[in-house]
């Protein structure tokens, strides 16, 4: 049986293209257009793109960003990876109260924690800067890695694990031997979305950073405030391609693409 | 006399309310193919998990090849098993699995590759050494596991219903190689099963368990023609079992009253008494068609090559079964026909 469509879903999906794409279009045409008011095509240009990398404020955003996002997604593996060896072996009440936490995290909207970050931190004195950014970024990135890596950890087989200590392999080999490389694919995924989410944030940043450098997606902010420079064109589209990269990653990782040409070793 | 590969004084163990073994007592000679058997739930798994160290028995004490290792953890028992699913590491290829527990020993470079080349060899492996698991067929996985146990020389090799995952024929071609490979390398084999076909083909010793109590042990002829309870005579083969009571001794071993009210010679344990309730237990394939003996209508024939099977009804003794040659004369359904069968193949056990 054919399924007749409608001219008007037809039309709503359109739109919803163009209005999804139009704008980055837009951006990715205007950050290789010569006219520095972007209102007409004036010729081809890279400057803008030279323009954004010299930059020393995007420079030292971009390396503010990188130092928050490394650590966070670390954290987040550290947190994510033990929750979910503990969660495997807990019972059915401690699982229930450990997925509700880590819902709960994701589900709160990022405002609220922020807020009570800012409060918390400047009442005992804690000093705001990348510190306190790296902790409030970790709050909603361990429970998105949490969620990817206890997927991987459920249909992990006991009996691999059995069969590793059965061969000689005490506690730690076996965790290191046998889990961690059963992991593995989760981990990398959820390092990897980990780590983007932490790098496009602003809202946990801008509550926490309080007088460091503050990071890219702040720096963007701040500028297209004053005014909006060819330059953010390319920055954007530069941070496009890398979370787009990042994305593929994590996704052929989950799906296990990257696994055949792995060949694992102690 | 050496020390027993496995001894179990005492073991039990419960998962919460349910009890998965009674207080065990286990002897298993060193060297030879040992069968554990039973029903699925009867603890034969969990027995074999606590002598790999894989649960804790709640008391008693585990011995193996003459050391206690009731405390001791797993990974320093010296025994290996081949587990049910394989449980092969799907992110090693078939040597590095292999090579698994070597590695773990921190063996010399040049030792690990002799054994394991000796040990896929002896598994007739040699060429798939760099696929992995999920490339082979389901006789080649378990031949990896067997490989990646036998490879650490172990006391005593532990293997949990290695076979129940593939199809009859392959069964019947693994089980003798099995066999084969444990008379080569002369480790005991413990192997834990729910079919008692395949265990009495592999093995010198069987032990039958039901419900979390060993019910008998022994070789496997003794198990099937002198079974020591009810339980064991109907799980080790199709067993016709007629009510009876004890009324004297006979050159064949004891007498028996029948339900019929007809007296019968047969053999039993030692120290049953007259007036005891009592099972007569005889195999369908000793009964025998004859002029003298229990009248019977035969209500279902079944033709199966070399033999053949019958059903009957025996008036006042109810059904039974009998297994006759193939080319015994032609019976049908409706047929009155007389069975008997000789008293030494007849078998007393108490009733329950």
């Amino acid at each position: 049986m054919r399924i007749r469509r409608h001219w008007f879903t037809g039309l709503v999906s359109l739109a919803v293209i163009v209005f999804l794409w139009a704008p980055l279009a837009i951006v990715a045409v205007n950050s290789v257009n010569k006219n520095p008011l972007l209102v007409r095509w004036g010729g081809f240009t890279t400057s803008w793109y030279h323009q954004a990398i010299s930059n020393p404020d995007v420079r030292a955003g971009l390396r503010a960003t990188m130092v928050v996002a490394a650590t966070s997604t670390l954290l987040s593996l550290a947190i994510a990876v033990t929750g979910c060896l503990w969660w495997r072996r807990a019972g059915s009440r401690s699982r229930r109260v450990f997925d509700g936490m880590t819902y709960l995290r994701i589900m709160l909207p990022e405002v609220v924690f922020a807020t009570a970050l800012f409060l918390v931190f400047t009442r005992a004195h804690f000093q705001l800067g990348t510190g306190a950014v790296i902790i409030g970024h970790t709050v909603w990135n361990s429970a998105y890695a949490t969620l990817i890596v206890q997927a991987r950890t459920a249909s992990l087989d006991p009996a691999l694990e059995d069969a590793a200590a059965d061969l000689g392999a005490n506690p730690w080999r076996v965790f290191r031997r046998v889990t961690l490389p059963s992991l593995f694919p989760a981990i990398l995924a959820a390092g990897l979305l980990a780590f983007t989410f932490s790098f496009d944030d602003v809202v946990t940043t801008y509550f926490l950073n309080g007088t460091a450098n503050p990071t890219l997606p702040v720096v963007i902010l701040s500028m297209i405030r004053f005014r909006v420079s060819p330059e953010i064109n390319a920055i954007g589209i530069l941070v496009m391609l890398f979370t787009v990269t990042m994305f593929a990653v994590a996704f052929l990782a989950v799906s296990g693409a990257g696994w055949s040409t792995r060949r694992s070793r102690a | 006399m050496s020390a027993p590969a496995v001894r179990l004084q005492g073991v039990s163990k419960r998962f919460g309310e349910h009890i998965a073994v009674q207080p065990l007592d286990l002897e298993i000679p060193e060297g030879g193919f040992y069968s554990i058997i039973g029903p699925s739930g009867c603890g034969k798994t969990t027995t074999l998990r606590m002598v790999a160290g894989l649960e804790t028995p709640d008391s008693g004490t585990i011995e193996v090849a003459g050391g206690d290792v009731t405390r001791t953890p797993a990974y320093r028992r010296p025994v290996n098993t081949v587990f049910q699913s394989y449980a092969l590491f799907p992110h090693l290829d078939v040597y590095e699995n292999v090579a698994f527990g070597l590695r773990e020993e921190k063996r010399p470079k040049d030792e690990i590759g002799r054994r394991v080349g000796e040990m896929i060899e002896l598994v007739r492996l040699t060429g798939r050494e760099r696929s992995r698991p999920k490339q082979l067929s389901g006789g080649q996985q378990q031949r990896v596991a067997l490989a990646r146990a036998l490879v650490k020389h172990p006391a005593v090799l532990l293997l949990d219903e290695p076979l129940g995952a593939l199809d009859l024929r392959l069964r019947k071609q693994l089980q003798s190689e099995l066999k084969d490979v444990q008379r080569r390398v002369g480790i005991t084999f413990v192997y834990v099963t729910h079919d008692q076909e395949e265990a009495f083909s592999m093995s010198d010793r069987v032990a039958v368990m039901n419900e979390g109590v060993l019910e008998q042990e022994g070789p496997p002829e003794t198990v099937y023609r002198r079974p020591s309870t009810l339980f064991v005579a109907e799980f080790v083969g199709m067993a016709n079992r007629l009510a009876a009571r004890v009324v004297g001794t006979s050159a064949a071993g004891y007498a028996v009253r029948l339900a019929d009210g007809s007296t019968a010679d047969a053999a039993g344990p030692d120290g049953l008494a007259d007036g005891d309730e009592v099972s007569l237990i005889v195999r369908p394939e000793n009964m025998r068609l004859g002029d003298a003996g229990v009248p019977a209508v035969v209500r279902a024939v079944s033709y199966l090559g070399p033999s053949r099977s019958l059903r009957v009804e025996a008036e006042h003794l109810g059904p039974l079964a009998a297994t006759i040659p193939g080319n015994a004369g032609p019976v049908a359904e409706g047929d009155r026909i007389t069975l008997s069968w000789s008293p030494a193949d007849a078998w007393l056990v108490r009733a329950a």
